[in-house]
């Protein structure tokens, strides 16, 4: 049985998250919505029955295979579109410039962090796949070893390694960033 | 670079990730809200339909007899082959190699992306 109100808390609790994740890999607002439009989709259509418990891990794992299948028509478009594209044209919206007026009372203490958000989420978007995967989903979305080798259909071996890695490089991205 | 102050960089990192969750444009915000609110009504409509509870305990006999019509469909088509969309064998072939070409280049891509080469 399809528990129409526990569905919508759970995609209601994920969206937001889905999306930045979906909008790091891709680099494209557009892009990222139709991700995540997708991989909702997806799961209410084959999935909305199973427990609720196994709608997380599920729910990553479609959005790491929508990514990829974006960034496989991205490769055979570009392969065959690249000459009809415009000189300067660039893909993507840069995610801050998305980001409302600071809401706080410390307009230098807004700026500042922005400006963090920023440098990390360029960090962040730079990085390989498969280490920016399993970033987000061990450190932001608070996944155990186990889950985000489910999620990433990979072994917990690797998941260790691109972690490992990730960590490495975005710690010397933004060493005077995060030491405050 | 100690485990401690991979910590507190990951504790830090994700209180900025949070932070940046928070300030989604209005836009976006509202396209979230909508396709959120198309997937529980589809889930719904499928619930409604009986696709999950009423059809279930006949999902084996449904599924064999799916797949004796996908066997008799396939021996019928067998005898009748489909007009083939390109002028010429060759034509096809090279239509098939491309799609193989682009298969493996998007794999070489994929581990050179992943960083998966480790000549250590």
């Amino acid at each position: 049985m399809t528990d129409a109100a526990a569905l919508n808390r759970f995609l209601a609790s994920v969206e937001k998250r889905a999306f930045r994740m979906a909008q790091y890999a891709v680099k494209d607002v557009d892009d990222a919505l139709d991700i995540v439009q997708d991989t909702m989709m997806a799961l209410a259509r084959r999935y909305a029955d199973r427990p609720e418990a196994e709608w997380k891990p599920l729910f990553y794992r479609i959005l790491r295979s929508k990514i990829t299948d974006c960034h496989r028509r991205r490769q055979v478009r570009n392969r065959w579109f690249v000459w009809l594209r415009p000189q300067g044209d660039e893909e993507g919206v840069d995610p801050i410039e998305q980001m409302p007026d600071g809401k706080g009372a410390d307009p230098e203490h807004r700026w500042e962090l922005e400006m963090s958000i920023e440098k990390l989420s360029q960090a962040v978007e730079v990085l390989p796949q498969r280490q920016q995967q399993a970033f987000l989903l061990r450190a932001w979305e608070g996944f155990d070893v186990a889950s985000t080798a489910k999620a990433m259909g990979c072994s917990q071996g690797s998941v260790k390694t691109h972690y490992s890695r990730a960590l490495h490089k975005l710690r010397s991205a933004l060493e005077e960033c995060v030491h405050e | 670079m100690s485990e401690r102050n991979d910590d507190a960089f990951v504790e830090r990192a994700k209180a900025l990730l949070d932070e940046s969750e928070t300030s989604l444009s209005p836009e976006v915000n509202a396209r979230l809200v909508q396709m959120r609110r198309e997937a529980v009504m589809l889930a719904e409509s499928l619930e409604a339909r009986g696709a999950f509870s009423v059809l279930r305990p006949f999902v084996p006999a449904g599924a064999l007899t799916a797949t004796l019509s996908a066997v008799v469909a396939f021996w019928l088509l067998a005898a009748a082959p489909l007009p083939s969309i390109y002028e010429d064998e060759a034509q096809q072939l090279a239509a098939e190699e491309m799609e193989l070409l682009e298969d493996l280049e998007f794999v070489a891509w994929m581990i050179v992306e992943e960083g998966e080469f480790d000549a250590g």
